[in-house]
């Protein structure tokens, strides 16, 4: 009998890993989302200068998030935790029309990895409570997103703070790992 | 380049960053507003949003010519100018350690509501205010919305159950203390109101989900304060007055306390010190305290000593308070706490009494006379 109770059970109920790496430009959200995924509620933050990492149960999928600071200058640091990423969360301020162009660029460079080759990409228009923010469609066409090749990618409109569209995009995740 | 200029002339504005920020260590700036900025302080520009306030690190950032023009052009010292040109002398301007959604509330009120440009946006100073706020029910402990109404000129801030009847409770302003609890309440943005009735202390405990609303609650009722200790005292300086609208609990915290008796066990008690009224509950958010012991001067005999009274079993980091009336036999959780409850009681003892405090202590002694019972200050 190769089979005990206990590993039917587990192969029944136990809960698919997932390794996420949440990126992106600073203030765009990243440990809002972070801890309003896990918590449930809105947490006062302060920059993140290194990372956080969180692990959040959801449709029989265990999501540990590496949810790393953007501060320009350790954007260079994200590469250390390339390695074995499932999914690719970038968090863009679509308030920030400023700074589009530049989170481009750094979408882009990262992209070009080739330790993240086998990722797929979800992208989180976050802060469209705010007045002036870019749609998801403005954002697909400044974020270049059209122009990826090979690449799994799907944008999500969210307000971290109001807690809309966080879920939508992890069972869009789910299902690409399911897929996958 | 620019980022070693900035650097530079970062320490050169170091002394100038502390009159407008909250903690040390000016890491942080907002470069299109010119001001250099804490770290929790930035965590509260960053929730702002880019269109009220761009957020750079000093050095883990890099920063262009023109965003470094700009501080050397900006900087806090005119910041301050600008956005805290007519602060009323009502507000309570935070310092480190105090409520997040005090500092919170000060930043948005200065950069994005600009209401220190703008005195008219200042609703809190016009003496009157209403709106709805959730209380925590004194039987059922569930939190309802509940109309409040303050008004100034009649010196009230009451509430009401339904709207168009009675109020249920009319409380004095001028004999009101408030402050934030989110801790205590579980929410960040609350507030404790805290006052007499009919000799003893009663609490009440609200919150809102905004907090620019409580905010406003509180500063409210330290406006009104502040105008009526104006007409009561016209010779008193402002900057004098403003230190009595509302004082935060200068300790809470469980102790645990014996009964009159020397037979009596030790109980566990929620205690808060609130200016010269030590009050005990059975918990936290209690409506009533269980006793209120008034801490009076030195020279009257109070006092406050590590050890109990001999007789009394001893129980962990024990301390006492003496008291004409009484000596009560208290205990902490640690010596730390123990040595801390001692520090702020003696702070107490050594301060002078002042008149609003013997009216405070009379009114409490009166009831004990009125009711008969042996000492207000033991367990209900």
């Amino acid at each position: 009998m190769g089979l005990t109770i206990s590993s039917v059970f587990n192969r029944l109920f136990s809960k698919k890993p997932m390794r996420i790496l949440m990126v992106g430009l600073d203030a765009a959200g990243k440990t809002t989302i972070l801890y309003k995924l896990k918590l449930g509620e809105i947490v006062t933050t302060i920059p993140t200068i290194g990372f956080n990492v969180e692990t959040v149960e959801y449709k029989n999928i265990s999501f540990t998030v590496w949810d790393v600071g953007g501060q320009t200058k350790i954007r260079k640091l994200w590469r250390h935790y390339f390695s074995n990423t499932d999914g690719l969360i970038f968090v863009v301020d679509s308030n920030d029309r400023d700074r589009i162009v530049e989170a481009e660029q750094e979408l882009h460079n990262m992209l070009s990895e080739e330790e993240l080759r086998d990722s797929v990409l979800l992208i989180f228009a976050n802060k469209q409570d705010l007045p002036n923010s870019m749609s998801t469609a403005e954002l697909t066409d400044k974020l270049k997103l059209n122009t990826l090749r090979n690449r799994k990618w799907y944008i999500q409109a969210t307000c971290a703070t109001q807690g809309t569209g966080l879920y939508e995009g992890l069972d869009w995740l789910s299902n690409e790992l399911a897929n996958k | 380049m620019n980022e070693l200029i900035s650097l530079s002339f970062c320490f050169l504005f170091f002394n100038v960053y502390l009159i407008s920020s909250v903690g040390p260590n000016p890491e942080w700036a907002s470069y299109n507003i010119g001001i250099f900025i804490c770290t929790r302080c930035s965590g509260v520009h960053r929730s702002m949003g880019v269109h009220i306030s761009k957020v750079k690190h000093l050095k883990l950032d890099r920063w262009e010519d023109s965003q470094v023009e700009r501080m050397k052009e900006v900087g806090n010292i005119k910041a301050k100018m600008k956005y805290e040109e007519r602060v009323p002398p009502c507000y309570r301007r935070p310092k480190e350690g105090d409520p997040q959604v005090l500092i919170e509330q000060w930043i948005r009120a200065k950069y994005e509501r600009e209401e220190f440009c703008h005195p008219a946006r200042q609703v809190y100073t016009s003496g009157y205010m209403q709106g709805f706020l959730m209380k925590r029910g004194k039987e059922d402990s569930k939190y309802q919305a509940r109309k409040f109404v303050l008004s100034e000129t009649d010196d009230t801030l009451k509430y009401f159950v339904r709207e168009n009847k009675e109020p249920k409770a009319i409380l004095r302003i001028s004999e009101l203390n408030v402050v934030f609890a989110p801790d205590k309440i579980g929410y960040p943005n609350s507030l404790q109101l805290t006052f007499l009735k009919d000799g003893s202390t009663r609490h009440i405990y609200v919150y809102h989900d905004e907090g620019e609303v409580i905010t406003n609650w509180y500063m409210a009722v330290r406006c009104a304060k502040l105008h009526r200790l104006q007409v009561a005292y016209p010779s008193a300086s402002e900057s004098e007055l403003v230190h009595h609208l509302t004082e935060d609990f200068a300790k809470e915290g469980w102790l645990w306390k014996t009964g009159p008796r020397l037979s009596d066990g030790f109980r566990k008690r929620w205690f808060t010190l609130d200016n010269r009224k030590l009050m005990y509950h059975d918990e936290p958010l209690d409506a009533n305290p269980k006793g209120e012991i008034f801490v009076g001067h030195a020279l009257d005999g109070y006092s406050v000593r590590i050890g109990v009274v001999a007789g009394v079993k001893d129980q962990g980091f024990s301390f006492s308070l003496t008291t004409p009336e009484r000596t009560y036999n208290l205990s902490a959780q640690s010596e730390h706490e123990r040595d801390h409850w001692i520090e702020v009681l003696e702070r107490v003892i050594e301060r002078p009494v002042t008149p609003q405090d013997t009216a405070i202590c009379g009114r409490l002694m009166r009831r004990r006379a009125n009711t008969n019972s042996i000492s207000i200050f033991s367990p209900r």
